[in-house]
């Protein structure tokens, strides 16, 4: 098991196209490559963990197929390595909730807008207030909401549909979410009692931590077609809601942590990390956990939904105008922590594979059959958010990452610095001051805890996506920069 | 060391490049487990200023010490998001085997004391150590 405070000393060969290799044999109970894609500058903070021997532990588990992936923005998780992408055959393979993290669907959306940078700049001091007083936000935060058991469990089932009809946005939202937000295969009868009851009252919150709410300015457009047919231009103003399923989410998967370490000992699977504890596919246990683990995802999309209707009717509210008139439509909803069933062509054909992307991001190219009408001729916007104060992309699926990484690619910037040591960064500098000086008004609940998420304290945003650009994993669309953030 | 650590009461936090963690020791298992659940409201808040009194008993089932540790804090994390209840005094029976019976007083925090969201805690680098007269956890939390 991996040894907090313990750096990487195994191999890692260079394999060309910004990629690392720790080879199978390596660990005589890998079962396959472990496969890091990193560039050259940020292969020096790969040993600074021990997320590579997460990696291999990975590489152990029963019917992967492939390689155990991990993406540049990789850091230490549970179980699986944060940024981490691993596939296992539906038949003979396992599904693990340690492949996805506590927070289900954590992801991000997207607003574009016909606003101009100058426009918004001239409100900022009145927007990010009013963002701050409409959007619940911080550390056990209650929505205004209000949910009975039984509307939860539409919540549960229908995911981003529940709040659509319930006026929370428009139809045409769904056809800009991943899944139309809703995976269909959730139940909310395999959602335990206790989670549900830490769901009923947070829908609609954004939470805390590195979650956030950011109106940002388009910087830079590196495609030109692309970022049009997104909707996008330079010095428009966009709006990134990052946020994920909240307590009921965390509480899904410790419940099937606890039901999966037994599993896996009834099903004779060696587990080399008991985050790793994870259970056959096809098992009862297995099906129940992406039943609730949907569910869960679902109730993150129903989250992100209400939250841009939140969004678009504070934008209304200071510029006096419909969110319509604004332009203020959905460019997509991502998600970052979460496992799917999947179609993918492998060598001898089509296989079904369960694929986890744990801080990793879908990113499907242009064709996929996936992908609703909306973008099945440009491929799928992957939005990579950066760390606080710097820079966030807009990027689109990569041929490359469907052949290499079950159509897969990096989710942010990734930690190199713990809470504490960012603290120690920070002392006798002031994080709001260094933001409001870098033009970025800054709102949050708990400025106390701000420096822990120190632009320091992340890896290289530009270089996390300029490797995922180079390997053809997905294409840089535009760049976005912040002009004023909420933060729980 | 952070501040807020406090090696007297039995702990420290641990550092972890997303995440926290805490060690905690005791001369006895008791005193071990009342320890680690001060590292994790050491974690968790900032004040723990409460008010009011409700007595609260709960029982976590589990194979070893390990499971028993995650059990015990899971609960207090549970009382804690869902109610604001911190505890002001633990009492804990380990009679039955396999099983900690806990017995406690809490009381209600404001929720702007709570200074970070705890997701869960975890089996990550989860040990327990025992010598003559001391036992010692180290726990990584989820936040």
């Amino acid at each position: 098991m991996p040894e907090p405070g313990k750096s990487w000393t195994g191999p890692l060969e260079e394999f060309g196209g910004e990629r690392w290799r720790i080879p199978k044999d390596f660990d005589p109970r890998m079962r396959v490559d472990g496969i890091v894609y990193a560039s050259e500058r940020l292969r020096a903070s790969l040993a600074h963990d021990q997320a590579l021997q997460q990696v291999v532990n990975v590489a152990q588990l029963p019917g992967i197929v492939g390689a155990s992936l991990a993406m540049p923005d990789i850091h230490w998780g549970y179980g699986f390595p944060i940024g981490g992408v691993a596939a296992f055959d539906e038949e003979t393979g396992i599904v693990s909730p340690g492949g996805v993290g506590y927070d289900i669907n954590c992801g991000v959306r997207l607003l574009r807008s016909n606003l101009e940078r100058s426009e918004v700049q001239g409100r900022i001091a009145q927007l990010v207030p009013a963002l701050y007083r409409n959007v619940p936000a911080g550390v056990g935060s209650e929505g205004k909401v209000k949910l009975t058991a039984h509307e939860l469990d539409r919540v549960l089932n229908q995911g981003a549909a529940w709040a659509v009809k319930r006026g929370f946005g428009w139809a045409e939202d769904l056809d800009r979410t991943e899944d139309r937000g809703c995976l269909d295969s959730a139940d909310a009868a395999a959602v335990s009692a206790r989670a549900h009851e830490r769901g009923l009252a947070q829908q609609g919150t954004l939470g805390s931590g590195n979650h956030f709410l950011e109106i940002q300015a388009v910087e830079e457009i590196y495609e030109p077609g692309l970022a049009e047919a997104f909707g996008l231009a330079r010095d428009r103003v966009t709006v990134m809601i990052h946020c994920g399923s909240r307590g009921l989410g965390y509480q899904v998967c410790d419940d099937f942590l606890a039901v999966f370490r037994r599993a896996a000992a009834h099903y004779r699977i060696d587990l080399p990390d008991p985050q790793l504890a994870c259970a056959p596919v096809r098992s009862p246990e297995g099906r129940a956990y992406l039943a609730a683990m949907a569910a869960a995802a679902n109730y993150a999309w129903a989250n992100r939904q209400v939250i841009m209707h939140w969004v678009r009717e504070t934008f209304e509210k200071v510029f006096g105008a419909s969110a319509e008139r604004l332009g203020l439509r959905l460019l997509y909803d991502v998600a970052h922590n979460i496992a799917k069933l999947e179609d993918h062509s492998l060598r001898g054909g089509m296989r079904r594979l369960c694929v986890h992307r744990k801080g990793a991001t879908r990113a499907f190219p242009a064709g996929h059959p996936a992908l609703g009408e909306v973008y099945r001729a440009t491929g799928q916007p992957v939005l990579i958010p950066g760390s606080m104060g710097t820079a966030s992309y807009v990027c689109v699926g990569g041929e490359r990452a469907l052949r290499e990484t079950f159509g897969s690619t990096a989710h942010g910037a990734g930690r190199v610095l713990s809470r504490q040591a960012a603290i120690r960064r920070m002392h006798g500098r002031s994080l709001t001051r260094e933001l409001n000086e870098q033009g970025v008004a800054v709102q949050a609940r708990e400025l106390r805890t701000l420096a822990e998420e120190a632009p320091e304290a992340y890896k290289d945003i530009d270089e996390v996506v300029a490797t995922v650009h180079r390997a053809g994993l997905s294409a840089k669309v535009a760049r976005l920069v912040p002009l004023g953030v909420i933060k729980g | 060391m952070d501040e807020r650590e406090n090696p007297s009461q039995g702990f420290t936090l641990l550092e972890h490049t997303a995440d926290a963690g805490v060690r905690a020791w005791g001369r006895t298992r008791e005193e071990m487990f009342i320890n680690l659940s001060g590292g994790f409201y050491t974690l968790a808040l900032d004040q723990t200023l409460i008010e009011g009194e409700t007595e609260l008993t709960y029982t976590v089932r589990g194979a070893g010490d390990e499971e028993l540790l995650v059990g015990f804090i899971k609960e207090l994390l549970y009382f804690l998001e869902t109610r604001n209840f911190v505890a002001d005094y633990l009492q804990l029976d380990f009679s039955q085997p396999g099983e900690l019976h806990v017995k406690g007083i809490f009381g209600r925090i404001r929720a702007t004391h709570v200074r970070h969201e705890i997701k869960s805690p975890t089996y990550h680098g989860l040990r327990v150590q025992r010598e003559p007269g001391r036992w010692q956890v180290e726990m990584y939390f989820d936040l």
